[in-house]
């Protein structure tokens, strides 16, 4: 009995962990390239979460459209932000920190922008499918399933993207020597605004998929984004597959951790998580140890 | 007209002057060195004609256009290929990945295997390694993939900021005899040196920087005869 | 006390701003007037500290806000749990947020990476906020902690008895000015003697500093702790001022935020700049109350468009003139 309840909470933790992981890849993505923290990668992911919402639950729109809907939606909305806030930011003076503050004005915006126009109230979003299936006795829910499945082809189809295509590697490029990207032909502005409107789309695919389960709210993208931090912290700074494996890594750990205590803990269990993993280990997982 | 033309360039770091005035040519299929002390401004006029930094002052022109204002990442597909001070490679891609980099801005990416084949032929050091992440190789196989990126995008002109740095002299012989290989076959060179000697012995003429301004010009027999330069640079 | 760079001199818009609100309650009876003023003031003294560590030392963290609700709570408990005056235990307070700034600065301090160091210290703060959340028992949780004691009355020559009653805004203003002005001159004295020194030299290059045989660790860790001891008393005279805390109010990462945008509207590295962000953030937040819904949004775009016209903070703008 109780290894049959380890095992679903560990699977849910997969679950819940990937979707970290997709959402935390976006935030990595952005530190990679532009060496900068988005504080409104949450608020991307509360929009897409309202925009599944409206399409699916209000309009009745198919929800693989809807999910569509939304990621293009989020990714062109990712992209106007670059363009319009941070774009001029970075090439002036204290752009960590200025950019940090553009990040949050922008954030605040979106959020009260969303309780304007929805209001506080959490809203449902029914499952995109029904159903549970039954294996070795633990019953998982096919939406889960479809979470699973869907991040993992995300995943894949993001590391194809950067492994093998001539823009992954303009993107990767830029990430590890923006100077040397540009000596031989890249144009580091566009991998800029192209690389946040990207990560806010995974952010959008994450919301899309978790809606059906956490409902929305227009506060729904604080904890993300404060786990988010952690994972990408977790993970090693800049390092996609420690985004991955630090997100999994952190689901699992929180699922495990609310079997022992209770889920207003498991915000405690994470962040003492990352702290202990930072102390032995201080560039993450698969970081690259600093060596200013 | 010369291929590379700087004139009256000057550029500042903030309120300090790094290149003051600095006039320099180029033509086509020469050699060309510029030596001067560690501070003289040769990296900061490397980096200003690539476009990394904009001369407050001056003119550039390649192949008869202004260059001066251009973006860095639009001058490779004009000609101009760098390998910046310190090589500057992509650490955690492998051999094959710097390699198509160097094709990646040049009108070139759809040839890029046939690129590889050619750019490992002269370096077969490199085709060994194809596989191995750029971090992990040694300083002399560095210079060679720096050196290799840069000829995938079959440049006009070639830039090289410092190549002999901290590497073994034969290893430097071996890159020097590449370069020269390569300036044969019609790609201009502008050699940015600490090492006079090495410097002017590879190349047809020279530029002195001093303080950021060009004290002296001619050809490098001219330097190496004469006593100051042999005294402050080549140490004799 | 001996000061190098300039002294009291470079920091006269500091004393001029002391010096212009010892006057305010002369001029200003509005009690909710009254009130913004001994907030901006707290803010002050929060964001002052920790300009200390992010503006002079170059360590971005974003955990600050833990120091401010740790110093509020010790503060208050063991003010109604053990009945001791607040007086007293403000100075405990100051001493638990300092403790904290220690255990957390050890660590920390030695990773270079800004980012590390800003999302640990976030998630400590986060650790602070969510276990004195769930000891209901011990800080009554998310429902607040009320009926935290207002300070013991006392007699000063001359003015006789000053009480903190309901009423006693004014006696609260004139505590919060003093302890303003305390933690100011603290700041001072750091940044013009040879910690200053040191601590810049850490900021703008620290492995120089490091060969140069300044103990880059050592100095860092000195600013850290005086900034958190500071961040804790302003947090326990706030406890003791407003009667009562939640997590939230005390420990929330909105607090983090205002630090921050007070800091850089002011203009971050300058100890001029915290206290008058504060200020302007404080009052300029009252100030857009009209705008009903509008409020936060409006707020948003200002931070957007202050940060990309005065990224410098307001101090640049007047020393740009120059």
């Amino acid at each position: 009995m109780l290894t049959q309840l380890l095992l679903a909470q560990i699977v849910n933790g997969i679950v819940v962990g990937s979707m970290y992981a997709l959402f935390a890849s976006g935030l990595t993505l952005i530190w990679g390239t532009m060496k900068m923290l988005n504080f409104a990668h949450g608020e991307f992911f509360m929009l897409a979460g309202y925009l599944v919402y409206f399409c699916y639950a209000v309009l009745d729109i198919n929800p693989a459209l809807s999910t569509v809907i939304a990621v293009v939606a989020v990714f062109v909305l990712g992209v106007v932000v670059e363009r319009t806030v941070i774009h001029h930011l970075l090439s002036r003076p204290v752009w960590q920190f200025t950019t940090i503050i553009a990040t949050l004005g922008t954030s605040i915006i979106l959020q009260n922008l969303a309780l304007h126009v929805w209001g506080p109230e959490f809203q449902n979003v029914p499952y995109f499918v029904e159903g549970m299936l039954n294996v070795f006795g633990i019953r998982i829910a096919y939406q889960r399933l479809l979470i699973l499945g869907v991040s993992c082809a995300s995943i894949v189809v993001l590391w194809f993207f950067l492994k093998h295509t001539r823009l992954g590697l303009a993107l990767r490029a830029t990430a590890q020597d923006s100077d040397a990207a540009q000596l031989y032909g890249v144009n580091i502005l566009s991998i800029y605004t192209f690389t946040f409107g990207l990560s806010a789309a995974l952010a959008a695919l994450a919301a899309a998929m978790l809606a059906p389960i956490t409902a929305v709210n227009p506060y729904m993208g604080l904890s993300p984004l404060l786990k988010g931090f952690v994972v990408v912290i977790l993970g090693g700074l800049g390092s996609f597959g420690g985004a991955i494996v630090g997100g999994v890594l952190l689901g699992v750990v929180e699922s495990l951790g609310v079997l022992f205590s209770s889920t207003e803990w498991s915000d405690v269990i994470a962040f003492t998580f990352l702290v202990l993993v930072i102390w032995v280990r201080p560039w993450g997982l698969f970081g690259v140890e600093e060596r200013s | 007209m010369p291929l590379l033309s700087l004139e009256r360039i000057s550029s500042f770091y903030g309120e300090a002057r790094a290149l003051a005035e600095v006039s320099l040519d180029v033509d086509e299929g020469e050699i060309v060195a510029v030596i001067g002390s560690n501070g003289a401004g040769k990296t900061t006029m490397l980096r200003t004609i690539s476009g990394l930094m904009h001369p407050r002052s001056g003119r550039i022109y390649f192949r008869g256009e202004a260059i001066e204002r251009t973006r860095p990442h639009q001058l490779i597909r004009r000609g101009i290929a760098h390998i910046p001070e310190g090589r500057r490679l992509f650490a955690q891609m492998t051999v094959r990945e710097n390699l198509l980099m160097g094709a990646y801005g040049a009108q070139n990416w759809k040839e890029r295997g046939a690129l590889i084949d050619e750019i490992c032929a002269l370096f077969p050091r490199l085709r060994e390694r194809i596989g191995q992440l750029a971090g992990t190789l040694s300083g002399g196989e560095r210079q060679m993939l720096a050196t290799a990126r840069a000829l995938m995008a079959r440049p006009r002109l070639l830039m090289l900021d410092e190549p002999s740095l901290g590497l073994a002299p034969k290893i430097v012989e071996t890159i020097l005899a590449i370069i020269r290989d390569v300036n044969r076959r019609g790609v201009a060179v502008l050699l940015v040196e600490q090492n006079a000697q090495l410097a002017l012995k590879t190349a047809a003429r020279a530029y002195l920087l001093e303080g950021g301004a060009v004290v002296k010009s001619g050809m490098a027999a001219e330097f190496l005869a004469d006593q100051s330069v042999r005294r402050s640079y080549l140490g004799i | 006390m001996a000061l190098r760079n300039g002294g009291w001199r470079r920091h006269g818009g500091v004393i001029a701003v002391l010096g212009l609100l010892c006057f305010v309650p002369l001029f200003v009876h509005n009690p909710y007037l009254l009130h913004l003023f001994i907030l901006s003031m707290l803010y002050a003294m929060l964001a002052g500290s920790w300009n200390l560590i992010n503006g002079y030392a170059g360590i971005f963290t974003f955990g600050h806000q833990a120091f401010f609700g740790l110093g509020a709570y010790a503060s208050a408990l063991l003010a109604m749990d053990a009945g001791l005056s607040p007086w007293i235990t403000l100075w405990f307070g100051g001493c638990v947020a300092a403790l904290a700034g220690l255990a957390i600065g050890l660590p920390v301090l030695r990773i270079r990476s800004v980012a590390h160091v800003a999302i640990v210290t976030l998630a400590f703060a986060v650790i602070v906020q969510a276990v004195v959340s769930n000891l209901p028992d011990f800080t009554r949780g998310t429902l607040g902690l009320a009926g935290i004691p207002a300070f013991a009355a006392f007699v000063l020559p001359w003015i006789g008895i000053v009480s903190f009653g309901a009423g006693d805004q004014v006696a609260y203003y004139y505590v919060a000015l003093v302890f303003l002005a305390l933690s100011m001159a603290l700041t001072i004295w750091l940044v013009s003697g040879r910690t200053g020194l040191a601590l810049k030299a850490i900021r703008d290059a620290e492995e120089a500093a490091d060969s140069l045989g300044v103990d880059p660790t050592r100095y860092k860790l000195i600013a850290f702790v005086a900034s958190s001891f500071v961040a804790g008393i302003a947090g326990a005279c706030y406890a003791h001022y407003l009667h009562i805390l939640t997590p939230d109010s005390a420990i929330g990462v909105s607090i983090m935020i205002t630090i921050l945008v007070m800091t850089l509207v002011g203009g971050i590295g300058t100890t001029i700049g915290p206290l008058v962000g504060s200020f302007v953030v404080t009052f300029g937040l009252e100030g857009l109350r009209g705008l009903g819904d509008y409020r936060l949004m409006v707020y948003g775009l200002l931070l957007i468009l202050f940060v990309t016209f005065a990224p410098r903070g307001l101090a640049q703008l007047r020393s740009a003139r120059r």
